[in-house]
């Protein structure tokens, strides 16, 4: 399940989104080749948003990679996780951590007219952290904020109540992004679906099921330090359609309909690799991946070997190598690969052992079969329940789920998927009515772990939280927060590996695959780049004559 | 007086419309204002906002006559899910699907009188093939119709565009889609028509004053033929309104059609009850027109009145 | 959703292969129905990764889906489903509406005034829209399905035992009952709705046909059957996507579909044409 799903409720939490920082241009596959300013890319994503602009107030990432063209940020995140200047040419940290110093490009203008400067930073911070914003995510990214102090037209410190290093790769993310103060009088639901910054493009209003269309800002000067390239924009315009159907996304993009498709299905992928008029760009993203989460609060799951069993008695590598047509990376561990201190070492727990999960099984006590061949104890079935949004599936997803139950029969496994629509699912999730959840949660930094298993971040009494296994267990917790309190980097990844081991002892996780982003693009279509929490962008891309 | 009874007869039917929307939303299981904002989150000022409006701490028949004032006075009332006025939602997607309905309903047609005049009283296998071809067509669902003529013309060939546009191009796959199981159903009426009159005297008399086939086809079947095709407009409407949800989504078109089942995933009430009123609206309308067109194609009747 | 019944014209002499055909073809269904695994032993819900999207062969007759389950097992096993709804909507839907045509014919002015508005008003809202109202109010499933299919077709039929009844009112056995002294309510029972329920049956018939199809429409929407359950209209709905790899997953459901249709059609013209025949003479 995307992040998305859950928009509705985190504003009634103190989500701890993991940091997802973006900038423009960390991809740039085509070195050599000379880009071509002008025309205009017609690209199709593949679903709505409910506030599609402002990220300030919505978690969705399509309003991250819709925002982004408009709304540059203080800082840039690079591929490897490196801090870049953007709108700050420079700044400080205080010794105690608590205080962040940046000095500000001086020629920076909204397109608006407005200038940027220290007074605009602080509108803006201000603004998410105000309860009016009612912001579902962004807010979280500054949990530690204090206030913004005005020092100077250039200069601008901002306080925390506690140090937090993930800020400045919090900074980084469109969520936080500068926009421009004038254009933030006006009500939320206006700035919902128009924004105004300083970025390359200035966006059109967004029509619902429609898209919108974005135009070059050519008074641009001020690029991350992570793009390809410096100055306006190449294109001249960038075209934003919404297309939920899979194939007639990709029958638009094969056609010549579009120039740039989101959300290739991977049974296309080999059509789309095979066709020399198209390109695919592949990006695996960092952060959580996506995985079936055991509820180990309450009925069988409860018992960490019917976890045990659950994990390796399915041969999740199979399923996801079948499955998505060799696309996406089998899983085997909480984080992605390609996440910071991810730790290699604890991936052989995931492997897969049909004899071991029988054995398992049988030493918790699920010794007998009913006349269907499911297992049993004291009479009881062994029972999962697994509340499905088939509704809002993608296709690869839906399979998964039925192959999931599929292979738990052959354990003697009985998971009921109930296809509930979004509020009863939602329901479940947070009431603690379900034995097995499956989604993924992408984000630039290991700390996706505190997210995903911090006993902080359970569901109680109502609240949206985002604990899935419900998990809460004293040494992972301290491994995280000693992760948190770490500077040095090694320490870091000496923290987080004791984390991802707890995790793995506890079997609180089936990973299933990589999340992995394909974008389908024309083969005359240059210099997509892929923020660090996967969507793509636009800054540096051009069309070829 | 007919008119104004028939008037009176169409306001009954969009009054029964309203009644049975207004039913619906106090049916569905679970509390009222739950139902009218859907899926969508709202603050509980909000909330305290649709009670007050809705009348909902009212009795039932306050509330009753309330939403009848309200409809009245065209305020079809807030769509959660869309974050905008019902009125504005279905005003904003009316077009498309009026586009496409009229140029569907114009293929059907147009494709029922020629399939019509070219079978009719021609020899067996001629006319016996035609019927095998109608009633397949009318079988063939309509969802998966759409699917192969995408698949077949615009992703394999490509010579259709592949998502939904305006352009003329764009329309005819949906179009064709939309419009064979009417035209099939529209030529077999049609044909049965155009084979009476041609067994009617004055044919006969056409033909031995030296008329040709097309010509006493053209000049006075087709207009008999269409009489009994007039009738069926009721069924046409409810037939291309409900064909218009299931195209529209197989062609990712914009449109009332996706509009709905949008509004029915999200469990958007406020927008359900607008659509199912616009439908009854546009039936009655249709139903009034035909009757005036009814009169226009027969002479008889225009004498009687 | 009711079609209209579609006059044709006599033809001179049935056309018996196209009957043959289309009565083979419905015992076939009712083979699936009753007992699918006469048809084949394959379990239509065992998923296996290692045969996704095989394409047809000796394994596997019609090939396997996104899921590697055979899709001729799925088919068969989606007949089941299918014609339920189609047989449980159209026999509510000859409940409802025989009583209601029965109280338009025969409760007097202002019961057939009121009879005639509600058909009016349900005939006002496309057929396709009115089902998803019930899906709205009652949530997605088959039971409102069925519920929403009968009430769409309810009208056609109330109309259709309507004019029955009144065409029989002034018929000899009919008077000839009350002429016995029975009550009104005695003759509308025994005599009149019995010998208005021929022609109502076979518009029952045709009706079968176009409601699988509508609840075949209802699941390609998402808004009926759900996986891993095999129904037609899902397996359509969820094979679209997979349409360049495997198009078999994505065509034999959709024949399956055109040609239950089609068989109950073709038999049901016929029986209506035997009906009128009979009753001409």
């Amino acid at each position: 399940m995307p992040r998305r799903l859950f928009a509705a409720v985190a504003a009634s939490s103190a989500l701890l989104l993991a940091a997802c920082g973006s900038a423009p241009g960390t991809g740039g596959t085509d070195a050599g080749a000379t880009p071509v300013p002008g025309g205009t890319l017609a690209f199709a994503v593949n679903r709505d948003a409910t506030c599609p602009l402002d990220p300030q107030q919505s978690p969705a990432s399509l309003t991250s990679l819709l925002a982004r063209p408009v709304v540059d940020s203080l800082v840039a995140l690079g591929p490897d996780s490196t801090v870049k200047p953007w709108l700050a040419t420079e700044w400080t940290v205080s010794p105690d951590g608590t205080a962040y110093t940046f000095t500000l490009r001086p020629d920076v203008a909204f397109t608006n007219g407005e200038k940027l400067d220290a007074a605009a930073v602080k509108t803006n911070l201000d603004r998410i952290v105000a309860p009016a914003t009612k912001s579902q995510a962004a807010a979280s990214l500054l949990a530690a904020y204090a206030g913004t102090r005005v020092i100077d037209a250039s200069h601008v410190e901002i306080d925390l109540k506690r140090p937090d290093s993930t800020l400045l790769t919090n900074l980084s993310t469109p969520a936080l992004g500068i926009q421009a103060p004038g254009s933030l009088t006006r009500t939320p639901a206006e700035v919902c679906t128009q924004i105004v910054g300083s970025g390359p493009f200035t966006a059109g209003a967004y029509t619902p099921a429609k898209g919108l269309s974005y135009t070059k800002n050519p008074a641009y000067q001020w690029g991350p330090g992570t793009s390809a390239h410096t100055g306006p924009a190449y294109l001249d315009g960038i075209t934003v359609s919404v297309v939920p159907e899979d194939t007639s996304r990709v029958g638009a993009l094969s056609s010549g309909q579009i120039d740039v498709a989101s959300d290739i299905p991977p049974v296309n992928v080999a059509d789309i690799s095979a066709n020399s008029q198209l390109a695919l760009e592949k990006f695996t993203a960092p952060g959580g991946v996506y995985s079936y989460f055991p509820n180990v609060s309450r009925g069988p799951f409860a018992d960490v070997n019917v976890r045990k069993a659950f994990r390796a008695g399915i041969d999740w590598n199979t399923l996801v190598k079948q499955l998505f047509f060799g696309v996406y990376d089998a899983a085997s561990g909480p984080l992605s690969p390609t996440t910071f201190a991810y730790d290699k070492q604890s991936s052989a727990a995931y492997a897969y052992d049909r004899d071991a999960a029988n054995r398992l099984l049988d030493q918790a006590g699920w010794t007998t079969r009913d006349a269907e061949g499911f297992r049993t104890k004291d009479g009881t079935r062994l029972t999962l329940v697994h509340p499905f949004l088939a509704s809002r599936a993608s296709a690869a997803n839906a399979t998964l789920a039925v192959q999931v139950q599929a292979a738990a029969k052959q354990l003697g496994i009985d998971v009921q998927t109930q296809n509930v629509e979004y509020p009863a699912y939602l329901a479940a999730f947070v009431n603690n009515q379900y034995d097995l959840f499956d989604f993924s949660w992408s984000g630039s930094s290991p700390s996706v772990l505190g997210t995903l298993f911090g006993s902080n971040n359970i569901s109680t009494g109502g609240k949206f939280a985002t604990n899935a296994s419900r998990l809460a267990d004293p040494q992972l917790d301290q491994a995280l927060s000693t992760a948190l309190a770490a500077k040095d980097p090694a320490a870091q990844v000496a923290a987080y590996a004791k984390a991802q081991q707890a995790v793995a002892d506890q079997a609180a996780v089936f990973p299933a695959y990589v999340t992995t982003v394909a974008v389908g693009t024309r083969a005359d279509v240059h210099g997509i780049g892929f923020a660090p929490d996967g969507y793509p962008t636009f800054y540096d891309a051009w069309k070829g004559k | 007086m007919t008119a104004v009874r028939r008037l009176l007869g169409g306001l009954a039917v969009v009054w029964g419309a309203v009644t049975l929307t207004f039913l619906a939303l106090h049916l569905t299981p679970g509390s009222t204002v739950d139902a009218i904002v859907g899926q969508s989150v709202v603050t509980p000022e909000v909330r305290a906002q649709i009670v007050a409006e809705y009348g909902l701490d009212q009795p039932l028949w306050i509330q009753y006559l309330s939403y009848l004032g309200r409809l009245v006075r065209g305020d079809l009332g807030h769509s959660y899910g869309q974050g905008t006025q019902v009125a504005e939602a279905i005003g904003e997607q009316f077009g498309s699907t009026l586009l496409l309905v009229a140029v569907g309903l114009g293929l059907a047609f147009g494709g029922a009188v020629l399939v019509a005049a070219a079978t009719a009283h021609r020899s067996r296998w001629w006319r016996g093939s035609a019927v095998g071809a109608e009633r397949v067509s009318v079988a063939v669902p309509p969802f998966w119709l759409g699917i192969l003529l995408l698949v077949a013309f615009s992703f394999s060939l490509r010579w259709f565009p592949a998502i939904g546009s305006d352009s003329p191009r764009g329309l005819v796959l949906p179009a064709v889609a939309l419009a064979v199981a009417p035209a099939a159903m529209l030529s077999q009426v049609m044909r049965h028509a155009l084979e009476k009159t041609l067994e009617e005297p004055f044919v006969t008399s056409a033909r031995a004053r030296g008329l040709t086939r097309t010509a006493v086809l053209a000049r006075h079947a087709v207009r008999h033929a269409l009489l009994p095709v007039v009738t069926l407009a009721g069924w046409l409407v409810a037939a291309f309104i409900g064909g218009a949800i299931v195209t529209e989504t197989v062609f990712a078109r914009q449109g009332l059609g996706r509009l709905t089942v949008t509004a029915i995933e999200g469990k958007d009430f406020p927008l359900v009850s607008g659509l199912v009123l616009v439908s009854a609206v546009a039936y009655v309308v249709v139903g009034i027109g035909v009757d005036a067109l009814y009169g226009v194609l027969d002479p008889r009747l225009r004498a009687s009145t | 959703m009711t079609a209209p019944t579609v006059p044709v014209g006599a033809p001179r002499r049935p056309v018996r292969p196209a009957l043959l055909t289309g009565v083979a073809f419905l015992v076939l269904l009712a083979v699936a129905v009753i007992a699918p695994r006469a048809l084949t032993s394959i379990d239509p819900t065992a998923a296996d990764p290692l045969q996704i999207l095989q394409p047809p062969g000796a394994g596997h007759w019609l090939g396997t889906d996104q899921n590697g389950r055979d899709v001729f097992a799925r088919i068969v096993a989606g007949a089941r489903p299918s014609v339920l709804i189609g047989i449980f909507s159209s026999a509510l839907a000859l409940l409802a509406g025989t009583v209601l045509g029965v109280l338009g014919a025969k409760g007097g002015r202002v019961g057939s005034a009121i009879v005639t508005r509600l058909l009016d008003i349900v005939l006002a809202v496309p057929g396709l829209l009115l089902v998803l109202l019930a899906v709205a109010v009652l949530g997605s499933g088959t039971g409102p399905a069925v519920a929403g299919l009968a009430l769409v077709t309810t009208p056609g039929y109330a109309r259709l035992v309507r004019g029955e009844v009144i065409r029989l009112r002034d018929a000899e056995f009919v008077r000839a009952a009350h002429g016995l002294g029975w009550t009104r309510t005695q003759v509308v029972l025994r005599h009149v709705v019995p010998n208005a329920m021929g022609p109502v049956t076979v518009l029952a018939t045709l009706g079968i046909g176009s409601t699988i199809a509508a609840a075949a429409s209802l699941s390609y929407l998402g808004l009926g059957a759900q996986e891993p359950a095999a129904e037609w209209g899902l397996m359509l709905s969820v094979s679209t996507a997979y349409f360049s790899r495997a198009w078999w997953s994505a065509v034999f459901p959709g024949i399956a579909i055109t040609a239950t249709v089609l068989a109950i059609t073709v038999v049901g013209h016929h029986l209506q044409l035997r009906f009128d025949g009979r009753r001409a003479s």
